[in-house]
């Protein structure tokens, strides 16, 4: 299959930022003063007279002064080495035009297996839930680490393969959980083939920020995440692999993934770094104490710490709606991206680990040491009780990503992702949901994903087609979809500001009261003649929980609700998030 | 004064740790901070005490053998007396400069702070606790009546000189601190 998307149907568009313009974006994020801000520094500065100082700054001086701290300010000039991150950024749209896709295949990349130090199952113990809950295609992520990079990678291979056999209809990825340097977790994952593990063991011993120590937020490891995926992008090239893809995981989780590092990483391979999880794993997280845990739904419950971005709100240390709030907001850190007209798509998974109301536990004798040793867990056992406590969902029981793809097969799966021919719900929200946008009066028009290039001032339309849920979900209820919100933004071009998290132009520009709603059903919403360059997303939900959003309730008047920890019942809260589709005037 | 002191601490429940060992030292009204320190090789906590009573001798000599950098601050001085390290000397400077202003820093210790326990009104917890403000995620309002159960650990923060407390929903209509006491640490790799 290639990698022509790059080339396909590159935009030669009108803002001059194409492929000459120098990249001027300044990684002043490394500034050896991030602490103080730039009132504070000028106050400390006594080469700068009081009469150049504003009123802010005369009185912060005054406070320095009578607390004995100016003076010291050369404590200031120690920082370590400060460098930009080796980016080469291939700068330009890389859009595609996307087929209409012939089949839409369930999925899951994010799964945790005994050869996770924190696991418990089977590969096959996963794969057959995952086949039994309605998954067509999984990716094993087990977690990088001392262990799994020196045997557990080499380990769980016989198993997928194994598992592969079993169950001819359903794809089976082999990945990692990388810890990406400086920064949170992501899924890596690579085509089948006689190099799989070779690829994967070698990314793992070379980029894992737990393997090479390399965990906090510092330039160099930064750049070595950068490295990274850029390295997975060579093996591609040089066809030891058919293909790889990278998605962080659980994004806002800890503050730790800035908005430079994703965009770097986004800009070190557009092929490989494709997006990240819109909603996280652990949704039973947030199950009130007597039937679950008590915690925060995805385990998102923490607050900033040393090596969190500073300016992300606490807001963004939660989840809303079972979604991580880059994705959840709109207008938000997402959108920043879409508006710059960067490719970037989310998903939402499981992250199974050990799963709620499990009644099996690991046997006696299965210790860590016992995992340091043999690169795995033994297999678990019969435990006589059932825990409610357990945080995750198995694989399809709650979080679906739906990839459209021209076959079932395991290239077509990665192309769909790559072409964020996807839309991902929770608790199996809707049975349909395809997207597109096209010029008034044409048959067809481009599906998630794509881009519609079309000549200035055409009109143009969004069409939603929903197939209402028929099936019970795994709760065993039909859920319904009563509301359907359409989101837009204006294309504004790069940012000079690599840490910019918000979109100002994208707002909720429509909502349809879908209740009562059955069978197939067509929304239309004209998107008038075609102007600027802008696009659209679209999203649904069950609308028991809403509350304007981050942003206002003029940008998001009804958007999903701040999770509440200890009392989060995911099944009372449902939504579903498509990915974009661009709509550029010639 | 103000005593400031990096001690390389990795994230805030070490660096909360480093200060219950200091406040030994201390036997009288304190403001206590952990402050971030993202400038320089590695992010980590430095933290900084200020009180009235000179404390220099005894942080000194509880901080001998350690490995730290120390800024201690007298006011009216010219310069602040700088020592240990260069690379946490700069941390413990930082943290003296947030700590002198009042514009940044997680509070551990304040004079009120002992009366910020168990389930109380927000009004009663501002009044009784000198707290300033009460602040909830999500732009959640806050009514003077709705009932706060403080878990008995509050880590306020300090913004323009003020104390605010950040909140967030819990269940049985209830406020709970946004930073809980016990932070999920991912994943046994980690």
């Amino acid at each position: 299959m290639g990698h022509s998307h790059a080339a396909g149907h590159g935009h030669g568009h009108g803002h001059g930022h194409g492929h000459g313009h120098g990249h001027d974006h300044s990684h002043d994020h490394h500034h050896p003063n991030t602490e103080l801000d730039a009132s504070t520094l000028a106050a400390l500065d006594e080469s700068v007279p009081d009469s150049d100082l504003s009123p802010t700054e005369v009185s912060r001086r005054g406070l320095l002064r009578s607390a004995g701290i100016l003076g010291g300010t050369a404590a200031l000039a120690v920082t370590g080495a400060q460098f930009a991150a080796a980016t080469a950024p291939k700068d330009g749209w890389i859009f595609n035009h996307g087929n209409r896709p012939n089949v839409w295949l369930a999925g899951d990349h994010h799964i945790h297996t005994q050869f996770s130090s924190d696991g418990m199952y089977r590969v096959i113990d996963q794969a057959r839930h995952a086949a039994a809950y309605g998954l067509d295609w999984l990716v094993i992520t087990d977690h990088g680490g001392a262990t799994h990079a020196r045997i557990g990678v080499d380990l769980v291979n016989p198993q997928i393969k194994a598992a592969r056999s079993e169950l001819k209809d359903t794809l089976i990825f082999q990945g990692l959980e990388w810890n990406i340097p400086a920064a949170e977790h992501g899924t890596i994952f690579v085509a089948p083939g006689s190099r799989e593990v070779e690829v994967l063991k070698q990314f793992e011993n070379s980029y894992d920020g737990s393997v090479k120590n390399a965990g906090a937020n510092t330039a160099a490891n930064e750049a070595l995440a950068v490295s990274g995926i850029q390295w997975l992008g060579q093996q591609v090239d040089k066809r030891r692999v058919a293909d790889a893809l990278f998605l962080a995981n659980h994004p806002a989780r800890n503050g730790i993934d800035s908005p430079h590092e994703i965009r770097n990483w986004r800009d070190a391979d557009p092929r490989i770094a494709i997006g990240f999880e819109g909603a996280p794993g652990h949704q039973a997280g947030g199950l009130p104490k007597g039937i679950g845990t008590g915690g925060a739904r995805g385990i998102y419950g923490n607050s900033p710490n040393a090596n969190s971005f500073p300016a992300y709100p606490p807001e963004s240390y939660r989840t809303w709606g079972g979604f991580d709030w880059m994705t959840a907001t709109v207008g938000g850190l997402w959108d920043s991206l879409l508006a710059e007209g960067k490719p970037w798509w989310i998903s939402a998974n499981s992250d199974s680990h050990n799963n709620w109301n499990e009644t099996a536990r690991r046997p006696d004798g299965s210790s860590q040491e016992q995992f340091d040793r043999d690169g795995r867990y033994m297999d678990p056992v019969y435990g006589n009780q059932v825990l409610p406590t357990n945080s995750d969902f198995w694989p399809g029981f709650y979080s679906r990503t739906h990839v459209g793809a021209d076959r079932r097969d395991y290239l077509s799966v990665m192309e769909g992702l790559r072409n964020g021919r996807m839309w991902v719900d929770h608790g199996m929200l809707a049975k349909g949901v395809e997207v597109e946008v096209r010029e008034v009066g044409k048959r067809y028009g481009e599906p998630l994903g794509g881009a519609l290039v079309v000549r200035k001032g055409r009109p143009v339309e969004l069409v939603v087609r929903i197939t209402a849920q028929t099936m019970p979900n795994w709760a065993n209820f039909v859920p319904t979809l009563n509301r359907v919100d359409v989101i837009q933004g204006a294309v504004t071009g790069h940012v000079s500001d690599r840490d910019t998290f918000a979109a100002p132009k994208t707002k909720v520009v429509r909502q349809w009261d879908t209740s009562g709603k059955r069978g197939t059903f067509e929304l239309v919403h004209p998107l008038g003649r075609v102007e600027e360059a802008s696009y659209i997303r679209v999203r649904g939900t069950d609308g028991h929980r809403s509350q304007p959003g981050y942003h206002g309730a003029a940008v998001d008047p009804a958007g999903p609700a701040l999770d509440v920890v200890g009392d989060a019942d995911p099944w009372v809260d449902l939504w579903f998030y498509t990915n974009p589709i661009w709509v550029l005037p010639k | 004064m103000i005593v400031a002191v990096d001690a390389d601490s990795r994230d805030t429940a070490e660096a909360d740790h480093l200060l219950y060992e200091l406040l030994e030292a201390v036997d009288q009204p304190v403001v206590a901070c952990t402050h971030m320190v993202h400038g320089g090789d590695r992010p980590h906590v430095a933290v900084s005490l200020a009180v009235a009573a000179d404390i220099a001798e005894p942080i000194r000599a509880l901080l001998a053998d350690r490995f730290a950098g120390v800024a201690i601050t007298q006011p009216g001085a010219s310069q602040p007396e700088l020592s240990g390290p260069s690379q946490l000397v700069r941390g413990a400077y930082v943290a003296a400069v947030e700590a002198a202003l009042g514009t940044a820093g997680r509070v551990v210790r304040w004079p009120g702070h002992e009366q910020g326990r168990g389930v109380l009104r927000a009004a009663e917890l501002r009044a009784r606790a000198g707290i300033d403000h009460l602040e909830a995620v999500g732009g959640l309002p806050i009514t003077d009546d709705a009932l706060v159960d403080t878990l008995d650990f509050l880590r306020p923060v300090r913004r323009e000189g003020q104390l605010v407390l950040q909140l967030q929903p819990a269940a049985g209509n209830l406020l709970i601190p946004f930073e809980l006491q016990h932070q999920q640490k991912c994943c046994a790799d980690h």
